[in-house]
């Protein structure tokens, strides 16, 4: 197996866990809603695990993601309504809804990878938008991060997609949420994941910034979208809204 | 006379004078070279008597003829009067010689009254019964002022009837003077017709080396007074009348005067040795008036004998501040005078018993008892000569005993102990003499008490009082001390200055008014200073000597006034010069210093009021690791020390190696920095110098991780003091020894690089804005470089007002907290000085999910002062935490089964760390250790604030083969 099929063998992988996971959570009960995707040999090693706690624990202990409520996230952002209406091209494939209890059917060109047609092709497309003009690409995702390191918001809301509005509450934050950046180099990796009905293409950029007088190194992440042909700034990248994972792409 | 002010005629009265004199005397002459009496040896003409060498006098006379032609001898008389024929029969000569000279020595009561006494020569035929001759005109050595007897020769010794002075000499000038008082060499000592080589004094020989001052104006050079200005040349030291009568009235033993006004007549003089005159200041035993008379604060005088800046350039007023009272004052420093024979006969210029009348080798005409022992007296070495337990010095008033200084202190053995103040000047450099703090012709005795102002001067103008001690020290220790100025109303002696300790990195600087440019952080705000009055105040009095120290930095212990003890012990401390002396026993040093008021309250460590219990957590009864060792060295510190002397054979901690006594302060009501969200030093610490780690010029150790800088090592640190600027933290201090800045004990980790804000996770104790980091980007175990996005949870990680940025010291975990005690890394009953509230050792904690425990862990780790795992009640909060029966309940699955054992910052996020990681940090090693972590995953906080983990994301032997997650999962495809 070359390195690019191992890529997309993971990236397989894991969009089949998303979709799963999908598939549970619109199969479970609401106290169940935030129980993390959890296969067959999960679930019989927990049993194995027994020796190690009791039931007790386990039925009193829920998964993380269980209980929110009550508890203030460290930082929020105005939700924007607009940005959640957003749909882009191609759009991630709805959660296939299905009888958990229905013997599988993998059919007769099924590759096993639990995948349906649709989530494939979602693959494919998602993957060829990044690897058709890598430069471009990268050109936007320089340019956003040259516009934080200047403080230029301007040229920050010149980048945004006109879809999702002027947003100049994010791109304050967006400006703010830095200390001073003194160097920047792009990175390859390109992780894609979907929102609703819109894919986010995340770039990343290695910077050294100055913070405290000190100056480090970080990787922050450059969110976009690819909106009519063209590279844009995002701002679905907020806390507030679910990502999920769709694939890594490596430029 | 009945006054002390007598006229002279003016000059051209004076001229006239000499004009008849000159005229009497050439009469004179004729008649001395008239043929003489048949059978009578022609009358000799003296032509001159001078001291030859002390207590020699030599007389010289042209041979007299005798008609018989027969051969003569020459006698020689001497008298305290003129000599003349109706006195000298009954005298025997006190020398016959044939030729035309003699040298007699000289009686002790000739010499002790300056060579006044008269000589006269008298020719004799050999024959028998032998013919004389008259007798001689007389002469004195001494030749000044007499003027009463026309057959003393005076006058025309210095002065020419008709016009021409003799040899051409300005009879004002100095050279007319030093025709007897020099004109030999200056290695001669006396001159060519005195006692006195006076001009060898003022360096007036051609080559000869110069004095290092004397006492001339440039106004006396120009008018040609050189010693003119203060002294009379018509006065003679001892006057005998015709009759042979001592008249103490017309006697002037130095002759000395000064000039006090002009009027019709000509300059008017005031005299100040006037033998035994009851109307003069000599009179009354022992004065300086004749000095003050210029240097005092009627400035008038200098003024005929100066230029108009030669008051000023002289210090002006020498008794600004009441020199009549002062320690060196009259009644107790006596002078030159004091105790000799026929004492009232001397002017007594108490002056003179630390100043040359001429010249001195030193400058200011520095001398000790007429001598300036070619320069040994100068600065210091004046003082020593009396402050000293060998001092010779005895003419002072009853009950003075050596070494004459408060405390019976050997000042100049105490200049020769471990650490002094400068007792000298310099041109650069450290610089110091005594004069620079001591006002000699001011300051008082003082009394009893230590440190008392009346005995100091301020060093910027020491004609001024300084308001306290501590602006006294702070006068220079301000960063800018004086230079010498000598002005009529200032006066700094000699230059004040401080050794350069520029290439010194930690050293705490000379200024003790800032830290810095910042002027907020001087002694007068640190907490030492601004103790309330009720508690007392710790002041440079009380951990300082003035003079020296057997200890560094002049430490002493003198207790402080106004202090409440705790329990009510205190130690006294001393300056006694005896075994006691507070200075060189142990409690005046490192850190049993500190001890005497920041101690536990006991008799041996005392405890002040508003003091901070530093001994108690300093010393825990037991435990390792859990103590910072001040106590267990002793000597190895040094203000000058680099980054090598913290290390090594040398390690150490003291206290100042932390603290700046001299700026420290509490803030906030605590000593040590405890405000939330900041990595900011506290007070307690301001002062103290600390590195600043080149964070961008680190070594990457680990090509695991793409980050150039991620777990790098630095290797470049400069030096920083701690000021409480934005740019502060605390950690700084710390690295100065716990980093690669030194050379560590094995088993202390290298904290500048577990701190590395480039660190995938790090506790954030460098003030970052940007706490834990949610991206990273590394290489994973299929050699590609993955970015991983790992967003933090938003419930169950933290305590209320804790979050992912919040800022922290390393006092938030490294302090003690116990009520009374000093907070900050003193030392705990915990190990690695752990606030001793959390006893717990997060090494053997674990994951617990029950009401008694509801942050999550077992006991009380010190985790728990921030972390809390519960997002409610009952519920562990995020999904990495969320199963105790998997992650915890048990010892065998302690927290660091998961995360590294030294949890201040990591290569990979959230602090995980792998069984096979470097032994200092690899997780916990049984089974159930983390082995690898999938890479190639993102990890995303939901909508309710939840990150989703799973079995698989993780791989352990957990359980046997089948791994944490069971087979598929103990070999991840992609690990990071």
């Amino acid at each position: 197996m070359d390195t690019r099929a191992k890529r997309l063998a993971a990236a397989l992988i894991a969009l089949a866990m998303v979709v799963g996971a999908v598939v549970l959570l619109y199969g479970r009960t609401p106290d169940e809603a935030g129980e993390t995707v959890r296969s067959a040999e999960d679930r019989s090693q927990e049993a194995a695990d027994a020796p190690y706690g009791s039931p007790a624990d386990e039925s009193g202990s829920p998964d993380a993601g269980d209980s929110g409520e009550g508890v203030t996230p460290v930082s929020t952002t105005a939700a924007r309504s607009r940005a959640r209406s957003v749909r882009d091209t191609p759009r991630p494939p709805k959660p296939a809804v299905t009888d958990p209890t229905a013997p599988a059917d993998p059919g007769d060109d099924d590759p096993g990878d639990g995948l349906t047609d649709e989530e494939r092709e979602y693959l494919e497309e998602t993957r060829e938008i990044v690897e058709q003009d890598p430069a471009a690409l990268r050109d936007m995702a320089d340019a956003i991060v040259a516009a934080i390191t200047s403080g230029d918001d301007g040229a920050l809301a010149d980048h945004l997609a006109d879809d999702e509005g002027p947003q100049p509450e994010y791109l304050s934050a967006l400006l703010d949420r830095y200390p001073t950046i003194v160097e920047s180099a792009p990175l390859d990796t390109v992780n894609i994941f979907s929102a609703s009905e819109a894919t986010l293409y995340f770039a990343y950029t290695l910077v050294v910034w100055e913070d405290a007088g000190i100056r480090s190194e970080h990787t922050i992440p450059v969110p976009m979208r690819y909106v009519n042909g063209e590279w844009r700034l995002t701002t679905l990248d907020d806390p507030m809204i679910t990502l999920t994972f769709v694939q890594a792409v490596q430029l | 006379m009945n006054a002390n002010t007598l006229r002279e005629s003016a000059q051209h009265r004076r001229r006239t004078r000499i004009g008849l004199a000159a005229t009497a005397v050439a009469l004179c002459s004729l008649l001395v070279s008239a043929p003489a009496m048949a059978a009578t040896p022609s009358t000799p003409v003296l032509t001159d008597v001078y001291v030859s060498a002390a207590g020699q006098i030599t007389i010289t006379w042209n041979a007299s003829t005798d008609a018989g032609g027969h051969s003569l001898t020459y006698d020689v008389y001497r008298l305290p009067q003129p000599i003349t024929g109706s006195n000298v029969g009954p005298l025997v000569p006190v020398a016959s010689v044939t030729t035309t000279s003699a040298t007699v020595a000289a009686l002790s009561a000739e010499v002790e009254q300056s060579y006044v006494w008269f000589y006269a020569v008298r020719a004799k035929e050999t024959t028998t019964p032998a013919t004389v001759s008259a007798v001689s005109k007389t002469m004195a050595a001494n030749l000044h002022g007499y003027r009463l007897s026309s057959t003393a020769v005076t006058c025309t010794r210095c002065h020419s009837v008709h016009g021409a002075y003799p040899d051409d000499y300005d009879y004002t000038y100095v050279d007319l003077c030093y025709r007897c008082h020099g004109a030999t060499s200056a290695a001669s000592a006396v001159g060519a017709r005195s006692s006195l080589n006076v001009q060898a004094e003022f360096g007036d020989y051609g080559g000869q080396a110069q004095p290092g001052s004397v006492h001339r104006s440039t106004k006396m050079e120009t008018d040609r007074t050189e010693c003119d200005a203060c002294h009379s040349a018509h006065r003679t030291s001892y006057y005998y009348d015709n009759n042979g009568a001592y008249v103490a009235s017309s006697s002037y033993r130095k002759m000395i005067r000064v000039q006090t006004g002009v009027d019709a007549d000509g300059p008017t003089y005031t005299y100040y040795s006037q033998n035994a005159d009851l109307e003069t200041p000599a009179a009354a035993g022992e004065n300086a008036a004749f000095c003050l008379a210029c240097h005092g604060a009627n400035a008038a005088p200098i003024g005929y004998v100066g230029d108009a800046g030669d008051y000023a350039l002289t210090g002006g007023d020498h008794n600004s501040a009441g020199y009549s009272t002062a320690a060196h004052g009259p009644t107790i420093l006596k002078s030159n005078d004091f105790g000799r024979p026929a004492q009232s006969e001397y002017p007594q210029v108490q002056c003179l018993a630390c100043h040359a009348k001429h010249a001195s080798a030193a400058d200011k005409l520095i001398a000790y008892r007429g001598s300036d022992a070619g320069g040994a007296y100068a600065e210091a070495g004046l003082c020593y000569a009396c402050h000293s337990a060998a001092s010779a010095e005895s003419k002072v008033a009853a009950g003075y005993v050596k070494p004459f200084a408060w405390n019976d202190r050997d000042v100049q053995a105490e200049f020769g102990r471990a650490s002094t103040h400068p007792a000298t000047s310099s041109a650069t450099g450290r610089s110091l003499t005594c004069a620079n703090c001591h006002n000699v012709h001011n300051v008082a005795e003082g009394g009893a008490a230590a440190w008392s102002l009346s005995r100091v001067s301020t060093p910027s103008n020491t004609k001024n009082t300084p308001s306290d001690m501590t602006a006294f020290c702070l006068d220079c220790h301000d960063g800018s001390p004086a230079s010498a100025t000598i002005s009529d109303t200032a006066l700094v002696p000699y230059r004040i200055g401080f050794s350069d300790q520029s290439t010194a990195p930690y050293f705490p600087g000379w200024d003790k008014s800032k830290v810095g440019a910042d002027a907020s952080l001087g002694f007068t705000n640190s907490g030492h200073y601004a103790a309330s009055a009720a508690n007392g105040k710790a002041l440079c009095a009380n951990c300082h000597d003035p003079h020296a120290s057997d200890n560094v930095r002049l430490l002493a212990w003198f207790r402080p006034t106004g202090v409440t003890w705790i329990g009510g012990n205190s130690i006294a401390g001393d300056r006694s010069i005896g075994a006691g002396r507070g200075n060189t026993v142990p409690k005046a040093a490192e850190e049993r210093l500190c001890y005497n008021c920041h101690g536990n309250g006991t008799a041996t460590y005392p405890q002040a009021a508003g003091a901070a219990d530093v001994y108690t957590p300093a010393n825990p009864a037991s435990g390792t690791n859990n103590k910072h060792v001040m106590t267990a060295y002793s000597g190895r510190h040094s203000d000058l020390e680099g980054a090598s002397d913290l290390g090594s054979a040398n390690r150490h901690s003291e206290c100042v190696d932390c603290h700046d006594p001299h700026a420290a302060r509490k803030v906030g009501g605590t000593a040590t920095q405890d405000t939330l969200n900041t990595s900011a030093p506290g007070g307690a610490v301001y002062g103290a110098w600390g590195v600043k780690p080149d964070y961008a010029n680190t070594v990457r150790d680990n090509t695991t991780n793409p980050g150039t800088y991620n777990w790098g090592t630095p290797t470049v640190f400069s030096s920083f003091r701690l000021s409480g600027a934005a740019s502060d933290t605390e950690a700084y201090l710390c690295f100065k020894c716990h980093s690669g800045n030194s050379t560590r004990p094995a088993g202390q980790s290298d904290l500048a690089l577990e701190f590395n804000p480039s660190n995938f996770s790090v506790h954030n104790v460098l003030g970052q804005s940007v706490g834990a980091q949610e991206t990273f980007t590394h290489v994973a175990s299929n050699a590609i470089t993955y970015t991983e996005t790992w967003q933090f949870p938003s419930v169950g990680v933290f305590r209320t007002s804790y979050d992912a940025n919040t800022m922290l010291t390393c006092t938030s975990c490294h302090t003690s907290e116990n009520a009374g005690d000093a907070k900050g890394p003193h030392g705990s009953t915990v190990q690695w000085l752990i606030d001793p509230n959390y006893p717990t050792d997060w090494k053997t904690s674990y994951l617990v999910a029950n009401s008694s425990d509801q942050d999550g862990m077992n006991g009380q780790p010190i985790c728990q002062k921030c972390h809390d795992l519960y997002s409610a009640a009952g519920v562990v909060g995020n999904s990495a935490h969320a199963r105790p029966a998997r992650h915890g309940n048990s010892s065998s699955i302690p927290c660091i089964t998961c995360h590294i054992k030294v949890p201040h910052g990591w290569k990979r996020p959230r602090l995980l760390g792998y069984r096979g990681d470097d032994a200092a940090y690899a997780t916990y090693n049984p089974a159930g250790a983390l082995s690898e972590i999938s890479a190639n995953d993102n990890h995303l906080r939901d909508g309710s604030g939840t990150v989703q983990w799973d079995s698989g994301d993780c791989s352990t032997d957990f359980g046997g083969a089948s791994g944490c997650g069971g087979g598929a999962h103990k070999d991840i495809a992609i690990g990071w």
